[in-house]
């Protein structure tokens, strides 16, 4: 670890992410050896720091966090109702809804009056509470009575026999402000829309001299035909004797007011303040104060001004800044005075925004991961997953319904499996295509279609063709989209089949940076890595696509290969015996498996792992297999494979790599230098799988040519 | 704390500034009972169950213990980084028996992808907290074996939540070494606990 290393890698930390890389790279613009240890270390800290955000988010996540996601760690004490159950003669419980913070939601049907109703079952220890009892009557019949559209009613509050309090409600479609915002980033127009609603809701609550007390997206409802309600009025009770626990502000402190936080009384104008952070929250995409540890977003609170909405990248009318601003003043007395005021400033925001049931359309969001997102869009621009940029279209996603069938279907993967299969698909990508011009996912799953028939027994196109139309297709979908991260998978992807294995690396790095949580992408790049002899920070790649996925049968196996290239096979093994055992049907844990053996001159163990390979493995298992038995001295068997694998070869002008394999393995150098010289000519080289065997040509000095043609490392660094 | 207690954490932090190691360790139980107290009095408010909840923990403590007057005072990045040991103490000591509770006594050592998969299903987040945290624990203290200064660090930033300042004032070194000490004991933490989950597969 150098000082300079150090010190750049210091420096960088302190970009964005996607600003890094680049960085990196000019500091070390003419030391290679620098270059690799800082892009290994930077790839070592995000993964760290990433890590380590998660869990402080789990350890400071409280039990009653702000989840509506979350179940209470307390279960066991809560009574669960089953279904069927009659609660005070006229409900009966259908289905459980879900728990959090506020206690315990069911579906019912209230049979006295016919109708579905929500039933929210408060937490025994605020039913045990008498002060707190009696302050939630009262609010409650004050909201019972206020019937406000953007209020969430309440039929009535009651309880069981044995002192259970619960709410009865009525039931509304839709998804809470925090789901939608995890799911993407709302418009300027839409996250003011949003606002107008809370504001009214609170006007009206406020008016009655009711304060809502842990306004946050938790408890704001989005319908489907776009009416925003406010959940849990009046539920945040402080307890006496405690500063901080009352009932539902147990959890985040995030969208607390200074006083609130403090523990001292609130007014209005504290839900104000919470109103204020969460329209900083729609709008920037980001919360204003940090997450995990609540011991600096306090400090944060009480101290200090959060960044400015203007540094967030992204044009916002100067008007709504100065409103955020507004709202988030430490001292009351300077806030807005009321919800009345605000939404007076709001609305001047907007002059067109009529009101809170605008006409909308509805539509199918098409994104390009593959989720639909059924949502109300009253504005025409809903960008996909961005966190810094606010794209005004995206072409990443289509708005053709039809071409988003089609590309649904291109995706099957039990029908991609199969060649003809695979075949069916890249009919249906090409007709989402023609539907819509476009759509750069479309393009890129088309590049990934043409590799996967590559990879097969193409019998319509040279490899080196097929290859050449999955360039076209991966470099229009860039051109496309440039911020798309599958675009840039599939060209990356493409590269490394065409032995540009530099660029494919730089490619699959961008499509990291752009999309951090596909595994897929960070898995090729372990691979490229261990071809391109970085296996330390393949091992770090693949281990990491393991921490995002730990059931990932593909993650495994990326371990496993690194490992493997590390000459490591003692503790690749374990791992590949725990893969086979979960997915007897995947060829890859047998295939690096048996290398492993081979490594150590197991033979029989060799063999008897390539047995386990299902049949019709492909034309790379054929191989693999000719070359243990070559090496383990069944060379009759192995000429028999060598034989068909060269018919296939003259057949198809595909597969001299294969060919190669089972020289080798009979220890026919020359003939193996032979093919491996033409595999270089039909890209059918493909070290991946293969780490062990790559190892074995790198013995030979002729191979130190063909190793670079291929773009490939000989030994490891 | 009452007040003779203020007066002695005062004169503890006095010295700790001009460099008296001792007294870290003196005042370290101190502020361990009050948080310890404070703990228990939050759980019998609620349920009288044994829930702790991270966030009030910290929320009260930082509220009674260190912004009691709403003004940053002199000893502050000392006093928060003892309140840092304190608080892994207690929320580690806390996941132990939480977790020696649920697997009918004795500790053993927690894969971290445990914690990701309880996190994934259904299971409680409670269970996955103390994973987590033992987890992080055990690392840490091979981490301290290796580079004191980093564990301590780590101990600011994550536990105490410090800022880079107050953990450069209290530690007494630079904010840069704070920064690099931090970026390299996350890493370091990462691939320790990364082995710990692989070994585990």
């Amino acid at each position: 670890m150098s000082d300079l290393a150090d010190k750049i890698l210091d420096e960088a930390m302190t970009f964005e992410p996607q600003a890094r890389t680049a960085y990196l790279e000019q500091s070390s613009e003419h030391d290679p050896a620098l270059r690799d240890e800082l892009l290994s270390r930077l790839q070592s800290a995000e993964a760290a720091d990433e890590f380590f955000d998660r869990l402080s988010d789990l350890v400071f996540s409280s039990t009653f966090s702000d989840s509506d996601d979350e179940p209470p760690a307390d279960e066991a004490q809560e009574s669960v109702l089953t279904e069927g159950e009659s609660i005070l003669a006229h409900y009966r419980i259908v289905s459980l809804i879900g728990r959090g913070g506020m206690g315990t939601l069911y579906r019912a049907r209230d049979e006295r009056l016919n109708r579905d109703v929500a039933l929210k079952f408060l937490p025994s220890g605020l039913s045990a509470e008498r002060k707190a009892r009696d302050r939630l009557l009262i609010e409650a019949r004050a909201i019972a009575g206020l019937n406000h559209p953007n209020v969430c009613g309440i039929h009535e509050i009651a309880e069981t026999p044995d002192g259970q309090m619960f709410l009865a409600m009525p039931l509304y479609d839709g998804i809470t402000l925090k789901e939608k915002l995890r799911q993407s980033r709302l418009s300027i127009e839409e996250s003011v829309s949003i606002a107008i609603q809370i504001a009214r809701g609170l006007a009206a609550a406020h008016a009655r001299g009711i304060v809502h007390r842990d306004v946050k997206p938790g408890n704001v409802m989005v319908s489907p035909d776009g009416t925003v309600r406010l959940l849990d009025f009046g539920l945040a009770i402080p307890i006496e004797g405690s500063l901080t626990n009352s009932a539902s502000t147990r959890g985040t402190v995030v969208y607390m007011s200074p006083e609130q936080a403090r523990g001292e009384p609130v007014d209005a104008r504290s839900d104000l303040w919470s109103l204020g952070v969460v329209l900083y929250e729609m709008i920037a995409g980001t919360r204003p104060f940090h997450r995990g540890n609540p011991a600096p977003i306090l400090d944060q609170i009480f101290h200090s001004d959060p960044e400015p909405l203007s540094k967030k990248g992204q044009e916002i009318p100067r008007a709504l800044e100065r409103i955020v601003e507004g709202l988030l003043q430490r001292d009351p007395a300077r806030r807005f005075g009321s919800a009345a005021q605000l939404l007076e400033s709001l609305e001047r925001v907007l002059p067109s925004e009529s009101g809170n049931s605008r006409v909308s359309r509805l539509m199918v969001l098409v994104a390009g991961t593959g989720a639909v997102v059924l949502v109300l869009l009253a504005f025409l621009s809903w960008p996909r997953q961005a966190e810094t940029t606010l794209r005004p279209t995206d072409h990443s996603t289509t708005r053709n319904v039809a071409a988003y069938e089609h590309y649904v279907r291109s995706m099957d993967q039990p029908l991609i499996r199969t060649d003809s299969g695979a075949r069916i698909a890249l009919e249906h990508i090409q007709q989402a295509i023609a539907l819509d011009s476009g759509y750069a996912a479309a393009y890129a799953r088309l590049a990934r279609l043409q590799i996967r028939i590559a990879d097969g027994n193409d019998l319509e196109m040279s490899r080196r063709e097929r290859l050449s139309v999955a360039e076209k297709a991966a470099l229009k979908a860039v051109e496309l989209d440039d911020s798309s991260g599958e675009a840039h998978a599939a060209l990356g992807k493409v590269m490394k089949y065409t032995h540009r294995r530099p660029q494919a690396v730089a490619e699959m790095r961008r499509a990291i940076a752009l999309e951090p949580s596909n595994n897929e992408t960070r898995e090729t790049l372990a691979e490229l890595l261990v071809e391109t002899g970085h296996p330390g920070e393949a091992l770090l790649q693949a281990r990491r696509s393991f921490e995002l996925d730990s059931m990932s049968p593909t993650a495994i196996s990326e371990v496993a290969n690194a490992l493997l290239a590390s000459d490591r096979c003692d503790e690749a093994l374990p791992k590949l015996a725990k893969l086979s055992s979960l997915r007897p049907t995947l060829n890859r844990a047998p295939l690096l498996a048996s290398q492993c053996y081979a490594q150590k001159e197991m033979w029989p163990q060799a063999i008897a792992e390539m047995e386990r390979i299902v049949p019709n493995g492909g034309p790379r298992a054929d191989a693999l297999l000719g070359y243990t038995l070559g090496r383990a001295g069944r060379d009759a068997e192995a000429r028999k494979i060598l034989d068909e694998l060269t018919v296939r070869f003259r057949k198809l002008n595909d597969g001299a790599f294969y060919v190669a394999l089972v020289y080798s393995g009979l220890g026919d150098r020359d003939h193996a230098i032979e093919w491996l010289d033409k595999s270089v000519d039909d890209l059918s080289f493909i070290a991946d799988w293969m780490p062990g065997i790559i190892k074995d040509f790198s013995r030979d000095p002729r191979f130190s040519p063909i190793a670079h043609r291929l773009g490939i490392a000989v030994g490891t660094r | 704390m009452g007040d003779a207690d203020q007066h002695v954490v005062n004169r503890l932090l006095h010295e700790m500034r001009s460099g008296n190691s001792e007294a870290f360790s003196q005042l370290l139980p101190l502020v361990y009972d009050e948080l310890h107290q404070m703990a228990g009095r939050q759980r019998r408010n609620w349920d009288g169950d044994e829930t702790l909840d991270t966030t009030a923990l910290v929320h009260e403590a930082y509220i009674r213990l260190v912004d009691h007057s709403g003004q940053k005072w002199e000893s502050y990045p000392h006093f928060l980084a003892v309140a840092a040991t304190a608080m892994r103490q207690i929320l580690v000591d806390y996941a132990k028996r939480k977790h020696a509770g649920k697997r009918g006594g004795g500790m053993k050592r927690v894969p971290l992808f445990e914690i990701e998969s309880t996190l994934n299903s259904s299971g409680s987040i409670d269970e996955a907290r103390s994973a987590a945290l033992i987890a992080l624990d055990d690392s840490l203290r091979r981490l301290e074996e290796v580079d004191s200064r980093q564990s301590r660090i780590v101990e600011c930033r994550f536990f105490g939540g410090m800022t880079i300042e107050d953990t450069a004032t209290a530690l007494g070194i630079a904010p840069i070494t704070v920064r690099r000490g931090w970026t390299n004991a996350k890493s370091w933490l990462y691939q320790d606990l990364t082995k710990t989950l692989e070994d585990a597969l």
